[in-house]
């Protein structure tokens, strides 16, 4: 349904996002998990085509076989809502302060042309009965300040999922939100999927969350794809030694009996990258080829970007 | 032995917008009778959700704010409530750290300056030199280079700025930090090294720390004792294993339930989760918040989908 091949990104001539490659099947779910400056959001924005301004896509990123780069903005706002939909990890800022949640969420239906503006506003608050807003006739009519954290996120899901898109992109959706509120928006989303069949894409840089929601699991770093595969073998048995690294650095017991292990150095500055493995200043396999060469794609029971992984048979 | 920091009885109340003319002033009370001990040497967490009061606490106990009531002894001296010129003499001895390091340091000033700038007050006798060479030790004891002195705060990444905080924090040579989610700003590699160094550093120097966080995983790794907060009263305070093995206020067994885990190896879910059949039988105990009706979903399915028919 979803397909990238080799899509890139660069600023200025400097790359932020290498080579993606990656197919989704309906009703599945991709895990993008990486650090800050990893390119997990400028992969959902170039999606979307909604990159910033300077910033400049290349490669092939087809929806349902039609291609989507180098589309008129005209044409993308026909998809953006109604194929393919986003959410973000604050809500406050994606939506209009003021007009009412209602009226935001009725507008896709009626800008794609899918209902009429009364029978629109009607579906928005069963919608808003739906990802679980208490009162939704009376809260159609409130505005985003007058609504809570957890009840903005909900809004904005509601918002998302109005027109039924083929893909939704949820980039952090429960990064800002206390744990308690993060598993129900989880299991909100979740049950919504399998409601749907809609693919979707879950950004996160808690490997905790990806394994609780995502099917498939993709490792990002410096923008390049370091590790993917379903995500019980990436994260129960990665190959890759930033993988590798990533879950040793999450603390599970105390220190006075188990010293966590970090990955040296910090994550680099995008625009200081070697023209080889982001990766290699900081690992422990590093070596001049590393940072000279952009590693191969190699398959095992996971595919990672490595010149010296061991890869575990498939 | 005295214990490093006391809070006894704490209560702390803020006045609300007056609804009407002839209404009373609601307040809301953000610290609800609050006591605990933090022993030398020991590390204090204090955890629980946004709202559950566990910054206006920490507040309290740096003298930062006083108390509506109770009181805050610092080795046994009682320092909340007093003017600050009585508090100033203890403050070089009770140093804070903060989530976000870009907010606690002044943009214009070189880190050096930053640094050394405690001293002036807690060692007013160092001259210059002895000052600069303190800064260098410093700096380099949290593992930045010392020629780096003369930067800006601007020209370092959200690790390197959590450590010159902690210079920043440590140079006075305090017996009480109090951080305040310390590395929930940071990426996980990152984060790794900063957890360790807080750990070296309680060891080097004696210290007792008081480290808040929403993270349970952070409050198991550094701490020895858990306060666990829930509208600002204590639900439950316990030694770390015993709250982590045998959890017993429901509210914090919804949490935990709540807290994400990573499988150990393939398939298995790692250890130091409570016994879910024991959850279950005790749900309709206490006054659970609507929102944590149902831990477990996301957790469980995740794991389900984990295992080796997944």
């Amino acid at each position: 349904m979803l397909s990238l091949r080799d899509l890139s990104v660069s600023f200025r001539g400097r790359p932020v996002l290498r080579n993606l490659s990656l197919d989704l099947a309906p009703g599945e779910t991709l895990g993008l998990v990486g650090e800050s400056g990893s390119g997990k959001s400028m992969t959902a924005l170039a999606l979307m085509g909604l990159l910033p301004p300077g910033f400049v896509a290349s490669g092939s990123i087809r929806l349902d076989g039609n291609e989507l780069l180098g589309l008129a903005d005209a044409d993308l706002c026909r998809l953006r809502g109604r194929a393919m939909a986003m959410i973000f990890q604050e809500p406050m800022t994606a939506l209009n302060p003021v007009l009412s949640v209602g009226a935001q969420i009725a507008e896709g239906l009626v800008l794609h042309g899918l209902m009429a503006p009364r029978a629109a506003r009607e579906e928005a608050i069963r919608l808003m009965e739906r990802v679980g807003l208490p009162d939704p006739a009376r809260r159609a009519r409130s505005y985003p300040h007058e609504l809570s954290g957890g009840q903005r996120q909900r809004a904005m899901i509601a918002m998302a999922i109005a027109c039924r898109p083929a893909l939704l992109i949820a980039d952090e959706p429960t990064s800002a939100l206390d744990v308690s509120l993060q598993v129900e928006i989880l299991a909100l989303l979740r049950e919504i999927r399998d409601e749907t069949g809609m693919a979707m894409i879950f950004i996160s840089h808690d490997l905790s969350v990806i394994h609780a929601m995502a099917d498939r699991a993709l490792v990002l770093y410096g923008g390049l794809a370091m590790e993917t595969g379903p995500t019980r073998h990436v994260i129960g048995r990665p190959s890759h030694p930033y993988t590798q690294g990533l879950i040793a650095a999450i603390p599970r017991g105390s220190a006075h009996t188990e010293r966590l292990r970090p990955i040296p150095g910090q994550v680099p500055d995008l625009s200081r990258l070697p023209p080889g493995c982001p990766f290699a200043g900081r690992c422990d396999l590093g070596d001049a080829r590393c940072a000279e060469t952009l590693p191969p794609l190699r398959t095992g029971l996971t595919a990672l970007h490595c010149h010296h992984a061991e890869l575990a048979p498939a | 032995m005295t214990p490093v920091l006391e809070a006894v009885h704490l209560h702390q109340a803020y006045p609300l917008p007056r609804q009407g003319l002839f209404e009373r002033r609601k307040r809301i009370h953000a610290v609800r009778d609050v006591s605990f001990r933090v022993e030398e040497g020991q590390t204090l967490g204090i955890v629980g959700e946004s709202g559950s009061g566990k910054s206006t606490l920490a507040r309290l106990l740096v003298a930062l704010e006083k108390p509506r009531s109770g009181e805050v002894l610092f080795r046994g001296e009682q320092i909340s409530g007093l003017p600050e010129r009585s508090i100033r003499p203890v403050r070089p001895l009770m140093q804070m750290i903060f989530q976000d390091p870009f907010g606690s340091l002044d943009p214009r000033m070189r880190i050096g300056e930053s640094i050394a700038e405690p001293l002036g007050v807690a060692e007013p006798w160092l001259d210059a030199g002895e000052r600069a060479g303190r800064v260098a030790a410093m700096l380099e004891r949290v593992g930045l280079q010392p020629d780096m002195v003369a930067r800006y705060p601007h020209q370092f990444s959200g690790g390197q700025r959590q450590r010159i905080a902690i210079a920043r924090a440590l140079i006075t040579r305090p017996a009480l930090l109090v951080a305040d989610e310390p590395v929930s700003a940071l990426d996980v590699s990152v984060q790794a090294q900063i957890l360790n160094l807080l750990f070296d550093l309680k060891l080097e120097f004696g210290l007792s720390m008081v480290v808040i966080s929403h993270d349970l995983a952070v409050i198991r790794y550094l701490c020895d004792m858990v306060i666990v907060m829930e509208g600002g009263r204590v639900v439950e305070q316990a030694t770390t294993a015993r709250l982590f093995a045998a959890p017993q206020a429901e509210y914090t067994r919804a949490l935990m339930a709540a807290m994400p885990l990573l499988p150990d190896a393939e398939g298995d879910p790692a250890g130091a989760r409570p016994n879910p059949g024991e959850q279950e039988q005790n749900a309709s105990v206490g006054g659970s918040p609507a929102q944590l009706r149902e831990p477990d979903i996301a957790l469980n399915a995740g794991r389900g989908r984990a295992g080796p028919d997944g």
